[in-house]
């Protein structure tokens, strides 16, 4: 018997976490709506790296005309697409700049909650018993927590900041994901081949992370992409109440803007354009969802 | 003779599938006669009694002639066919969970049925309703349950009462007992053939069970791929098989011993001993379970021991506690009471540390679909146990995987070693399974319904391949199976276990053809034969199954048994040391086929 | 007598999430950066004041006996003074509760009873009726309700000037303030129209495509054939059975469902300036209104709690498989 190269030793985490998201990402760009949506939110990422190279002025530029004026709550046209706002911003150049920083804190905030959410439904699942009860009694006490009004008082608390954004988000979302990974290890725990884990001398530890966590590994990283969505939906919802630090531009304080200027009567363009970079963002991420799902239930239809 | 059910050149196609899910197939049912459709599943047996019905998927393109009573089934327009359905023709589905609607009472949707057909006053309907559950042993406390409370035998009888409630000239019987103990299962046909004689319907019996089969059915239909390969009397197909399936499907069945055993006693040192083993659950959720109120033996007072290359069988209804005893014995459950001994090493309740005897005992699983890791190759999946146990270097984990390999007759390895369980049949995963348990050379493997997921020719070879290992390897074998076929193939001594307890032990042959306790009688009875000319007496047990959460007084079996009296309401039998042994205040003495006359 | 034990255990339950919420608040807005009492006293106070109120206030004792005093004053529905109204912060809540809820009860109601109704249509009809249907939800569901909110603004009151854009009453016309008078002038109904729409399309994807899910789920189960084999009309089987089971995720749905209806009323409320819970926390916040901040803070997450509870305890009534096991 030739001892062939496949190595039995080795971390299974090794760059799995990498090839995971690639085997996700590839099976969704075999439907079509998968296909549609990934170019979409690829895009956006590409707008979010490449803001500087697109964005025609800065985020807070004040644009003057030919005449020296500046150029006010111009209607879009060739040079200011998205138009202008009444300190005579371009649009265009504000969502683009928005993009980065939209993207950027949801995605830090969605990374972290997914993380909290994924390890906390993986000890609750397979450890069960009293451990489980205190972990699912928070998770009950997250859900009865109301983000936004959370969210208000931390910012009133704390004072506006990234941070604050980021603590809140993380604070409550992870309930989802640690529920539905929870649901899962409990299932998992069950199944045959983790008692053979176990009864073949494998560490709890062992059990936990090398035989059920990448076995949920699918799972987290669609949660993790919904949570991108909720975290967007978050962090604009609490921009436009005006709870971002000042100065900043993203998607939701181009809307506070829009709608503490009084101009919105006159400037329909300014609230459109950011609010339809949100509703497109999210609607791609949760094709995503939808694909993904489908793909899980044609696996399942298909297997014997 | 007169038919009822007349269908011709009937064809089934589903535009996605490959090939025709059912090819061409005649066959008609007389008045009062019982047509059986049998076949392995995916033959497309019951592809043919939905199409039958119409209840097959918008998808589905059906072809072909179903005359019912003189009228063309498929070309009825849906309003006539609706008011046809369950008047005349009735459907006893498998009584999976999701037969009954789990938000309403049994008995309520008896009596829905009762007056979606006829203008009967909701009360009265409920009155019928109680009286069909009550006449096929549901009482009338237990028919406004909801169908979660049922039990899978009850309901699988709620079902045929629902279906003969309106008194219709032909049933459909789809896998009537298929998932169900033997001693249900008995009930059930005995149910059927009732129905059958006092209403004096027709009947088409879709089983892959030949027993079955052979015991209720006049005529059967064999089917292959979708098409129809013999038909005829069942004494004919099933006495005489023409067709090279039928005979396959006939030989798997019957299941003869394999290998020769030596028949003196074996002298070989004990391997494992278990000694007044208990094993209680604690059932309940929530706050409940955190308290441990409500505590379940599982397992009670269970001694046995088993040497060095030897095979015990352990056999019994699902719910008697043989699961429990295995997952105890591998660590899985803890002990509550008694002692394993393995080896020289002892573990009792108090000291229950499994780690050091990981090495010594192993398990095979019942599901080959799901006891292997999806994302693990079958060389990673076999070399787990290594990694995670014994500090190997690599050289020497590459060569004790492959020679488990080569045990579990997965030759050649290297072809097998870089597959994933998806790209294996079930038999090659089970094997995987038998080389995982293999590569610590365990002193014990325990095998948990090894067969059972299995086709019988797959399950045959495996359950061989276990004999082998006992032998070559010296492995002592404990293997769980509710089927007394297999045990009886390669088993030297089998034990009966009945609501955590062991009621009967002895060498196979002896339990097997001489049994001495009522419930192995029972269940040796209950079993029914492929071969047509074969007459047996069908013993019936009263009551539901039992529950450990409700375990009677005495001897448990009491309640269910001819031949209780007064002090087995009681007093608790146990067993004795003999070699064959019952426990039981009154035996039965001499071969099984001296008492069938009872 | 299970459903009692049920209801029971899940008041326990609802116990447990309090005790775990109100000492977490108490300690979050003793978290308050700078002054330790300033969440209490007030902010921009002369010094010497501020020590005669903190005395008063008993912020120099320790922590545990602050706390005592603090569910003390809990109990007796006392949740402190606004420093912006200089009144009990329980007083106004109450007055903003009821505008509130006048918003946000047939809002619910209404998406409940659309979303069920539709998705159970989705769910029969299947193909491009589905598609539509389905895929508007996804959309509805996308849209940010500020945007939403801003579009219906745009639209019908400075375009087509059909709808009033602000409050819930025309100033100095009709019944001024809240009360009967108020909910029963026309006036306010007009008012109400565009946030009530705006909130109905915000809540109605959620349920709709949960009920099309179990709606499609369960028409595959087997009672559904074989109530087909039964003779039983599709109608039949569609709407009174396969319904009555898929209303069952709807239900268990709600839970999840409170956070997302409490954020939507906040930004409502803040767009269409209408004088509710959402609108005065977003208030406090920008006042430093601590006392006001942490009422609507604790009143919404209890309310949350309660009301998570009776939805337990409905699914467990509906579902024999919980209530019976």
């Amino acid at each position: 018997m030739t001892s062939s190269s496949v190595p039995v030793r080795g971390s299974v985490w090794r760059g799995k976490v990498a090839t995971g998201a690639l085997r996700v990402g590839r099976s969704l760009w075999s439907t079509p709506s998968g296909r549609a949506a990934l170019l979409i939110v690829g895009t956006f990422l590409l707008i979010a790296a490449l803001a500087p190279v697109i964005a025609t002025f800065g985020p807070l530029e004040r644009v003057r005309g030919a005449h020296g004026g500046l150029a006010r709550l111009l209607p879009p046209s060739v040079t200011h697409p998205f138009g202008t706002t009444n300190f005579g911003r371009d649009v265009f150049s504000q969502v683009v700049w928005g993009t980065r920083r939209t993207l950027t804190i949801a995605g830090i905030a969605a990374l972290a909650t997914a993380l909290i959410g994924l390890n906390i439904g993986l000890i609750a699942g397979y450890l069960g018993g009293k451990v489980d009860a205190v972990l699912m009694r928070l998770a009950d006490s997250a859900y009865a927590i109301p983000f936004l009004p959370l969210a208000l008082v931390l910012v009133g608390i704390f004072g506006r900041s990234d941070m604050v954004l980021v603590l809140a988000i993380a604070a409550l979302f992870w309930r989802t994901t640690a529920r539905v990974v929870r649901s899962q290890v409990l299932s998992l725990k069950e199944r045959s081949f983790v008692k053979a884990a176990v009864v073949s001398g494998a560490s709890r530890r062992r059990v936990l992370y090398v035989h059920i966590a990448p076995n949920v590994a699918s799972l987290a990283i669609l949660y993790g992409m919904l949570l991108v969505a909720e975290a967007v939906l978050a962090e604009a919802s609490l921009s436009f109440l005006g709870m971002a630090p000042p100065n900043t531009v993203s998607w939701g304080t181009i809307m506070f803007d829009a709608f503490t200027s009084q101009e919105m009567r006159r400037a329909w363009w300014w609230p459109l354009f950011p609010g339809l970079a949100i509703m497109l963002f999210v609607f791609a991420l949760s094709l995503l969802g939808r694909a993904h799902e489908s793909l899980q239930r044609r696996r399942l239809e298909t297997s014997p | 003779m007169s038919s009822i059910l007349d269908v011709r050149g009937l064809t089934v196609e589903y535009p996605a599938g490959p090939a025709a899910a059912v090819r061409d197939l005649s066959f008609s049912i007389g008045a009062g006669e019982v047509l059986g459709l049998i076949g392995e599943s995916g033959s497309g047996k019951t592809t043919a009694a939905k199409a039958i019905l119409r209840l097959l998927p918008a998808s589905a393109r059906v072809a072909g002639q179903i005359t019912f009573e003189g009228a063309d089934l498929a070309a009825m327009p849906e309003k006539r066919l609706r008011r046809l359905r369950w008047e005349r023709l009735a459907l006893v589905p498998q009584a999976a969970m999701n037969c009954l609607d789990p938000v309403q009472q049994v008995d309520r949707q008896l009596a829905e049925v009762i007056r979606m057909h006829r203008h009967t006053p909701r009360r009265q309907a409920l009155a019928l309703a109680k009286e069909a559950l009550d006449k096929i042993g549901i009482p009338a406390d237990r028919a406004a349950a909801y169908p979660h409370q049922y039990s899978g035998g009850m309901r699988q009888r709620a079902l045929i009462a629902m279906a003969t409630l309106l008194r219709p000239h032909l049933l459909i019987a789809d896998e009537p007992t298929t998932g169900l103990d033997v001693i249900v299962q008995d009930r059930i046909m005995a149910l059927l053939a009732d129905a059958k004689r006092e209403l004096g319907l027709s009947m088409l019996l879709v089983t892959h069970d030949l027993g079955v089969a052979a015991e209720i059915c006049d005529r059967v239909v064999v089917l292959k791929d979708g098409e129809g390969v013999e038909s005829g009397p069942v004494a004919e197909v099933l006495g005489a098989p023409r067709h090279p399936y039928t005979r396959r499907l006939l030989d798997q069945t019957a299941g003869g011993r394999s290998g020769d055993r030596p028949q003196e006693a074996r002298t070989e040192p004990v391997a494992v001993s278990l000694d007044r083993l208990r094993v209680r659950h604690t059932t309940g959720r929530g706050l409940a379970a955190l308290r441990g109120s409500r505590q379940v033996t599982a397992v009670d007072d269970v001694s046995m021991l088993v040497r060095e290359g030897e095979i015990v069988g352990l056999a019994g209804e699902s719910g008697c506690g043989k699961s429990s005893l295995v997952s105890a014995l591998v660590g899985l459950t803890a002990i509550s009471g008694g002692r394993v001994r393995i080896g020289q090493a002892t573990l009792d309740p108090e000291k229950a540390d499994w780690r050091p005897l990981r090495s010594q005992v192993q398990l095979v699983f019942q599901d080959p679909y799901e006891s292997l890791n999806p994302r693990f190759t079958v060389r990673r999946e076999v070399a787990e146990p290594l990694l995670a146990q014994l500090g190997l270097p690599d050289e020497e984990v590459d060569r004790r995987v492959t020679a488990a390999l080569e045990a579990a007759e997965l030759r050649p390895v290297e072809k097998y070693a870089t597959r994933r369980p998806h790209e294996l049949s079930g038999g090659e995963r089970q094997r995987v399974a038998i080389a995982r348990a293999l590569v610590l050379e365990p002193r014990v493997l325990l095998a948990d319904e090894p067969v059972s997921m299995l086709d019988r020719s797959t399950g045959g070879e495996i359950v061989r391949l276990l004999r082998r290992l006992a032998e070559e390897l010296r492995v002592a074998v404990i293997l769980v199976s509710h089927d007394l076929s297999v045990l009886r193939q390669i088993c030297d001594r089998i034990g009966i276990m009945y609501l955590g307890r062991l009621v009967e032990t002895g060498p196979a042959d002896q339990v097997l053809d001489h049994p001495r306790h009522p419930y192995t009688r029972a269940l040796l009875d209950a079993v029914p034969s492929p071969d047509p000319s074969a007459r047996r007496t069908r013993v019936l047990l009263p009551g539901e199954p039992p529950s450990a959460l409700d375990r009677p007084p005495g001897c448990a079996f009491h309640d269910r048994c001819q031949l209780a009296e007064q002090r087995c309401h009681h007093d608790l039998p146990v067993l004795s040391s003999d070699s064959h042994a019952a426990a039981c205040w009154f035996p039965i003495d001499g071969p099984l086929a001296d008492s069938s006359t009872r | 007598m299970a459903l009692l034990h049920f209801t029971a255990r899940r008041i326990a339950q609802m116990v447990v999430t309090i005790v775990i919420i109100v000492p977490l608040t108490f300690l979050l807005f003793r978290a308050v950066p700078g002054d330790p009492g300033a969440a209490v006293i007030g902010p921009d106070l002369d010094p010497s004041v501020a020590e005669t109120l903190r005395e008063r206030y008993g912020l120099d004792e320790p922590l545990a006996v602050q706390f005592t005093r603090y569910l003390g004053g809990l109990v007796q529905g006392d949740l402190g003074m606004s420093f912006q109204y200089k009144q009990p912060v329980g007083d106004i809540l109450l007055g903003k509760l009821v505008n509130t809820a006048v918003l946000v009860v047939p809002a619910i109601t209404l998406a409940l009873v659309l979303g069920t109704a539709l998705g159970a249509l989705a769910a029969r009809r299947r193909g491009l009726l589905d598609a539509l249907l389905r895929n508007g939800a996804f959309v509805a569901k996308a849209s940010p309700v500020f945007w939403t909110a801003t579009l219906g603004l745009l639209l019908f009151s400075y375009r087509l000037e059909w709808l009033p854009s602000i409050g819930m009453s025309t100033p100095g016309q009709g019944a001024a303030g809240a009360g009967p008078a108020l909910f029963a002038s026309p006036d306010f109904w007009w008012h109400l129209i565009l946030p009530l729409a705006v909130m109905t399309l915000y809540l109605v994807p959620e349920p709709m495509l949960t009920m099309r899910t179990a709606m499609a789920e369960i028409m595959h189960e087997d009672f559904i054939a074989l109530g087909r084999a039964q003779g039983m009309s599709t109608a039949r089987s569609t709407y009174l059975h396969a319904a009555r089971n898929a209303m069952l995720p709807v239900v268990s749905l709600m839970p999840a469902l409170t956070g997302v209806i409490i954020g939507g009323q906040v930004i409502i409320e803040t767009i269409f300036s209408w004088p509710g819970m959402g609108r005065t926390i977003v208030d406090a916040v920008n006042t430093f209104d601590y006392p006001m901040m942490q009422g609507v803070f604790l009143l919404t997450a209890l309310m949350a709690v309660a009301v998570n509870a009776v939805i337990d305890v409905l699914y467990a009534y509906l579902d024999p498989r919980v209530r019976l096991s």
